[in-house]
């Protein structure tokens, strides 16, 4: 497919709201996820080449900025852990995180890396199971049970609107 | 997905609809960002070799000589039809390759069907493969841990080479299989603490004997990932994967993933000394020990683009200490869809420089149970055929031989979900909207079978021990199904208690009792209250009881839940320790049971530490040390008070 910058913005102005949106739910700071949206997009239009077609980009790009945020990630953990001596003196700050102004967000913390991946992939990406588990070499049947386990631990924090028993749903 | 789990996905959409983006990644801004930019061109890591097709006349093998195949007795297996009418279980899953050319035309003939869909317009992602230094530098624990089972923890006796100054009373890693060690983040000997750095590149030696002092550390390279370790008879064993990037000589670029095995002596655990070093090809996937042996288990994915050609057998055939494993020693696919290995070694303690034996079984993924006796890999084609491939493959002194191979219908949820026992294979599945129970004999022949279960809901535990078995499904409450296997031909269900909530982990507390540990759920089946425990009485295995129930209310996850390991249940100390997160954080419990008064809280302590290990309780005498990666925090369980801690 050949692909130049205006081709390449122009399917990324389809997508590009999402996946800004997964970013943030991912990396936790408007910051980061602003660096990593840009690193995937560089990577991906690096190696457009292996893009063959087109109605495969939205899935391509999540791939992509998925690895990105895994990556970015790791990298903050190391980071992170030259600073565990200050650790002990902030123990009492553990729900840092929970100050964050959106509740999406505040669920997405509970997660695991793994749990957020799939979540954001449902939520942003429209993924169902088999393709979550194609872009993350997972079982489908896997992402459905840590789908289903995750999204219950986020109603611990998020109250779906239909919790509460309400008799429609059955 | 259920409707009630849509909505909450619709709903979480919609709240973040309003969220701006920033500025700098509008299209406009990104088409003058990538305008700016050099032309830059960086190949796909699958090894592309320019001139591909012309030489696949020349497909002989370059290995030496063939090794004679006499493994397994090519059981047949019935096949199942797949949705073109075409039979999907090919062979037996017992045959060997006669040849690499047979390897390479399998994987010819899947990358041109693929070719073919693919411009037919089918639904096939792209293949994204460029930077997995990602994938290598995130380790987390969950990897292959999830898909294990049942566990069985107890006090070790005391090894001959442990220094004489250790206790002989501390705990071991919480295990699927009794006499079958398992690796893990953290492991003691009776004196020293064994922790895996958060980098992931060393494994720290902490002595307790004194209060905390870090001692020694074993580091590795850069391109090492140590994903967990053994300490185990005197010896350390490092396992994980090695990642790195090789340029080809038509001058692209491909990236290679190692498995490693490392074993270093710990006569002197302040100065480990290496003792040897096994590779095989693919990404760890997982290990055991058992009878002096370490067997490893790697992941080889083929990266073939069409352009390998059969000469390139590095391309495709998986390596074991720099050779090409033997034709003879690949079991060929039962699928069309096969694209990857599972690679799996032994190697004997005593010579930890070479594998012993190593086999492949050529595959599109599966996950593994380890018997006393037998490996039982099992691949989950549910996607495609409803169906699970199982292989049982025989371990007896590191000699790997595959025997037989089998199918059941469905998914098996986890290793606790597939159980050897007086050589029969207990199997509990979820297939499609329902459940089974199988029975398998010793040639994976279906001998008996109970199907159609609790409809619309799905395995989410199990526990199976002799003649019982127990598992939870669910949906909105938790039926706890006992199942009779006395007669293997004729498994009977013959309990069935129906309890709000549901179990992720089951493990029996003494002969009469049995644990879960899950999630207390509201009668909408969908709001979560926190993590439950519950004591199930199961002296009528006819008429189990859930005895006794504890909430924590406003705590959403156990690592147990996801990683049998990371359970600290010692029965005759009367403890069961886990961490689990909440809206405190992450916070470290240790409870103990009793018939009258239920579940006691005996610490509820929080973790610090903000690495990326999962956290671990262990004991030794009468002192509980909790550890998440660099950090090491000591309490006394006479009243679980902080006595000290070290950041190493």
């Amino acid at each position: 497919m050949k692909c130049d910058a205006a081709k390449f913005a122009g399917m990324y102005e389809g997508v590009y709201k999402d996946l800004y949106r997964f970013a943030l739910c991912m990396m936790r700071n408007p910051q980061d996820a602003e660096d990593a949206v840009s690193e995937a997009v560089i990577q991906g239009y690096e190696h457009r080449a292996s893009l063959r077609r087109e109605d495969a980009f939205k899935s391509w790009m999540f791939t992509i900025l998925s690895r990105v945020c895994k990556k970015r990630l790791a990298a903050a953990a190391k980071k992170n852990e030259m600073n565990e001596a200050e650790f002990f003196e902030r123990a009492e700050g553990a729900e840092d995180r929970l100050e964050m102004n959106m509740d999406v967000r505040r669920a997405f913390a509970v997660l695991s890396e793994e749990e957020q991946m799939i979540v954001g992939l449902s939520v942003f990406g429209g993924y169902q199971s088999g393709e979550i588990g194609q872009i993350l070499k997972l079982k489908s049947g896997t992402v459905r049970s840590k789908r289903s386990r995750a999204l219950a631990k986020m109603s611990v924090i998020l109250k779906p609107c239909s919790a509460g028993g309400q008799a429609e749903y059955y | 997905m259920n409707k009630k789990e849509q909505e909450f996905i619709d709903q979480m959409k919609q709240e973040s609809e309003a969220v701006n983006v920033p500025k700098s990644l509008e299209p406009k801004e990104i088409e003058e960002l990538l305008k700016s930019r050099p032309e830059k061109f960086v190949w796909k890591r699958a090894y592309i070799a320019a001139a591909a097709a012309c030489c696949l006349l020349v497909c002989g093998i370059v290995y030496g000589t063939t090794r004679e195949s006499a493994y397994g007795t090519n059981v047949e297996v019935g096949s199942r039809a797949g949705a073109d009418g075409e039979p999907v279980f090919r062979g037996s899953g017992l045959s060997t390759a006669k040849s690499y050319d047979d390897v390479y035309k399998y994987l010819e003939a899947r990358m041109n069907e693929m070719n073919a869909r693919s411009s037919a317009g089918g639904a096939v992602i792209e293949e994204y493969a460029i930077d997995d230094s990602a994938d290598m530098g995130m380790v987390t624990s969950s990897s292959g841990a999830e898909a294990e089972g049942q566990a069985v923890q107890e006090a070790k006796t005391m090894d001959a080479a442990v220094p004489d100054t250790a206790s002989s009373d501390y705990s071991e890693t919480n295990v699927r299989q009794e006499g079958v060690d398992e690796a893990d983040v953290v492991k003691t000997d009776g004196r020293y603490l064994y922790t895996l750095r958060d980098n992931g590149r060393a494994v720290a030696v902490t002595d307790t004997k004194e209060g905390l002092a870090a001692v020694s550390e074993i580091e590795l390279e850069d391109s090492y990932t140590i994903q967990e370790f053994y300490v185990n008879g005197g010896k350390l064993v490092l396992a994980g994967s090695t990642w790195q990037e090789e340029k080809t000589k038509e001058g692209w670029y491909r990236s290679i993933s190692n498995t490693f095995a490392i074993t270093y002596d710990l006569s002197d655990p302040e100065k480990p000394e290496k003792l040897g070093e096994v590779m095989q090809s693919g990404d760890y996937q997982s290990s055991r020990m058992a009878g002096g042996h370490v067997y490893l288990f790697s992941q080889y994915y083929v990266y073939d683009n069409g352009a390998v050609t059969a000469k390139d057998t590095d391309a495709y055939i998986p390596m074991i200490n720099q050779g090409l494993l033997p034709e003879g020693d690949i079991y060929m696919p039962v699928t069309k869809n096969a694209y990857m290995y599972e690679v799996i070694s032994s190697i004997d303690m005593e010579k930890p420089d070479e594998a012993k034996d190593s086999k492949a079984v050529f595959t599109d993924g599966g996950e593994l149970y380890v018997s006393g006796q037998n490996i039982y890999w099992y691949e989950d084609r549910s996607w495609y055929t409803g169906d699970t491939v199982i292989r049982r493959i025989s371990y007896q002194d590191g000699e790997l031989k595959a025997e037989a191979s089998g199918m059941v219908g469905g998914y098996i949820h986890d290793s606790f979900c597939i159980d050897e026992h007086k050589g029969y294979l207990r199997v509990i599945t979820t297939e499609g909207d329902t459940n089974s129970v199988y029975v398998l004999d010793e040639e994976l022949k279906t001998i008996g079978s109970i199907e159609g279960l609790a409809e619309d809901e799905r395995v989410y535990s199990a526990r199976l021990l002799g003649d019982t078995g127990y598992f939870v499904t669910y949906r909105e409450t938790d039926p706890l199904f006992s199942v009779d296997f006395s007669d293997p031909e004729k498994p009977e269900i013959i309990g069935e208690l129906k309890i709000p909530g549901f179990s992720e982990y089951l493990h029996f507390y003494g002969g009469d009792l049995l644990l879960g540990i899950g999630m207390d759920v509201d009668e909408d089946g969908f709001t979560t209250n926190g993590v439950k425990l519950s004591m199930f009485d199961i002296r009528d295995n006819t008429d189990v009881k859930e005895v006794q129930k504890y909430v924590l209310k406003n705590v959403y996850s156990a690592d147990v839940m996801y990683d049998y390991r990371a359970a600290l249940i010692d029965v005759e100390k009367n403890i069961i320790g886990f961490s689990a997160d909440g809206g405190n954080g992450e916070r470290y419990y240790v409870f103990s049971y009793d018939a009258d008064n239920g579940f006691e809280c005996l610490m509820d302590e929080a973790v610090n530490g903000n690495g990326y290990q999962t956290v671990r309780g262990v004991y030794i005498d009468t002192i509980l040390y909790v550890v998440k990666g660099n950090i090491i925090e000591a309490y006394s369980m006479e009243d679980y008070k902080k006595i000290d801690d070290i950041i190493l």
